[in-house]
């Protein structure tokens, strides 16, 4: 119970700084405008290409803004020996580990549907009541990609390359939720809910797996030396 | 939630025995053997590179030593639930406010999150309380990242150069609030350059030398710092 407990408070901790700073989220943000943006000028006006591309646009999209909070939330946490701190003073350390994948799917859920909000009307997507399937699939897939960059970002922590080393390996465990992700939303678009669902399911699968192992795993990873 | 004194009447103990740290063929610890207890406030005095730091990141826990053993009342690992170090770094997250960071610890260590002004107000520092960590100097912050230690109430405190950076009056509050906690029953052991204010606050005094302990005192009975050392 303290476990939980004290995620939420570092939790809150991490999100109250990023919404004081803006900092990863505001880019983020930015960066899946423009590539929205960039798509509809680029293929014109043909909505059925431009809906069969918009689950990849907006996983590309979301991909990039996972990886800018996440380092940012770390460089706040390296700074001046903060996460020494922390560390020093939690009774059970894998609070840390699941704060951070909290924090992470609170901001991943956020953007995935204010993209997908934006996609919808900058690419002129016809609203379908299968949409609302998009709420759990952004869920899921916010939980699977946060529980993996949570548990990469701690292990590859103290690296001098860190920020080579980070996307370089995140690259291979992010895959199956990227599929999972683009193959879930195009399914929901096209109004095969069931394989929207089961897509879903995958992403579920792997946010459980990644939170399993982070859970073991963590202390003996993030520790700080 | 833990009361701030709860648990007092237990001694603490820290015990070192023949620590060694290495940093590749660096000698930073050699062989250290360390007794300290519940009501002491030892101070560690010594030149630059005599091992000061490494010596408290190994008793909080934070650096392994290459070899030999410190128990924390028995225990093999120091428990994270006594032990806090403030050591070069405050351990402040520049985003927050002072009174964040201090209630952010507090609430971490199941504490008392009311106190957080309580603390600042001891230091001195309890006009920051709602400006951010990064817009204060360097002296406020390592007085905020004291009370930010002290909200956490760990029966041993161990704080790396604690006057450092500040003016008389602030050097003095710190030192003020380090005695509170040894009179109430805290093992507190600090490493500083600052033998004189040192002296005034410590039951015992260690000076460190390449990694060994050159000299043992009680306060009162030690030769000033420099004889036969390179003090720095």
């Amino acid at each position: 119970m303290s476990l939980l407990v004290d995620a939420v408070v570092l939790a809150r901790k991490d999100i109250r700084v990023e919404l004081r700073a803006g900092q990863a989220f505001g880019s983020a943000a930015a960066l899946a405008g423009i590539a929205l943006i960039l798509i509809g000028l680029a293929v014109g006006p043909q909505p059925e290409r431009l809906r069969s591309l918009a689950p990849a646009v907006v996983w590309i999209a979301l991909l990039y803004a996972a990886l800018a909070v996440a380092e940012r939330l770390e460089q706040i946490d390296r700074s001046d020996e903060a996460f020494t701190g922390l560390w020093l003073v939690l009774t059970d350390r894998r609070s840390l580990f699941v704060g951070r994948v909290i924090s992470l799917s609170v901001a991943l859920f956020l953007l995935q549907l204010a993209i997908w909000v934006a996609a919808t009307i900058l690419l002129d997507l016809p609203v379908r009541p299968e949409y609302a399937g998009l709420v759990l699939v952004a869920t899921f897939t916010s939980l699977a990609a946060a529980s993996v960059i949570a548990l990469v970002s701690a292990v590859v922590a103290d690296a001098d390359r860190r920020s080579l080393l980070v996307p370089v390996a995140l690259l291979p465990l992010l895959v199956p939720t990227f599929i999972a992700g683009v193959q879930a939303s195009t399914a929901l678009l096209d109004g095969r809910s069931s394989d929207g669902l089961l897509w879903t399911g995958a992403a579920a699968v792997e946010a459980g797996l990644f939170i399993g192992v982070g859970l073991l795993a963590y202390e003996s990873a993030a520790r700080p030396d | 939630m833990r009361a701030v004194s709860l648990n007092r009447g237990s001694t603490v103990s820290i015990l070192a025995r023949s620590v060694t740290k290495l940093f590749g063929e660096t000698v930073a610890i050699w062989e250290m053997d360390l007794d300290a207890r519940s009501g002491e406030l030892i101070s560690v005095l010594g030149g630059n590179g005599s091992g000061k730091s490494t010596l408290l990141k190994i008793l909080a826990g934070t650096l392994a030593p290459t070899r030999g053993t410190v128990r924390t009342s028995g225990n093999p690992q120091p428990d994270r639930t006594i032990v806090g170090l403030v050591g070069h770094a405050t351990h402040l997250f520049e985003d927050l406010t002072a009174r964040e960071n201090v209630e952010l610890a507090a609430g971490l260590a199941h504490r008392r999150r009311d106190g957080a002004l309580e603390q600042l107000e001891m230091l001195g520092v309890a006009t920051h309380a709602d400006r951010r960590v990064g817009d204060l100097s360097a002296g406020t912050r390592r007085r905020v990242g004291l009370a930010r230690l002290l909200a956490t109430d760990p029966d041993v405190i161990l704080v790396d150069e604690p006057f450092a950076g500040l003016d008389n009056a602030a050097a003095d509050r710190v030192a003020q609030a380090l005695a509170v906690a040894r009179d109430l029953g805290r093992l507190v052991v600090i490493a500083t350059h600052d033998d004189q204010r040192s002296r005034s606050i410590a039951t015992r005094s260690l000076i460190l030398d390449r990694g060994r302990i050159h000299r043992t005192s009680p306060v009162g009975r030690l030769a000033p710092i420099g004889e036969g050392l390179a003090a720095g």
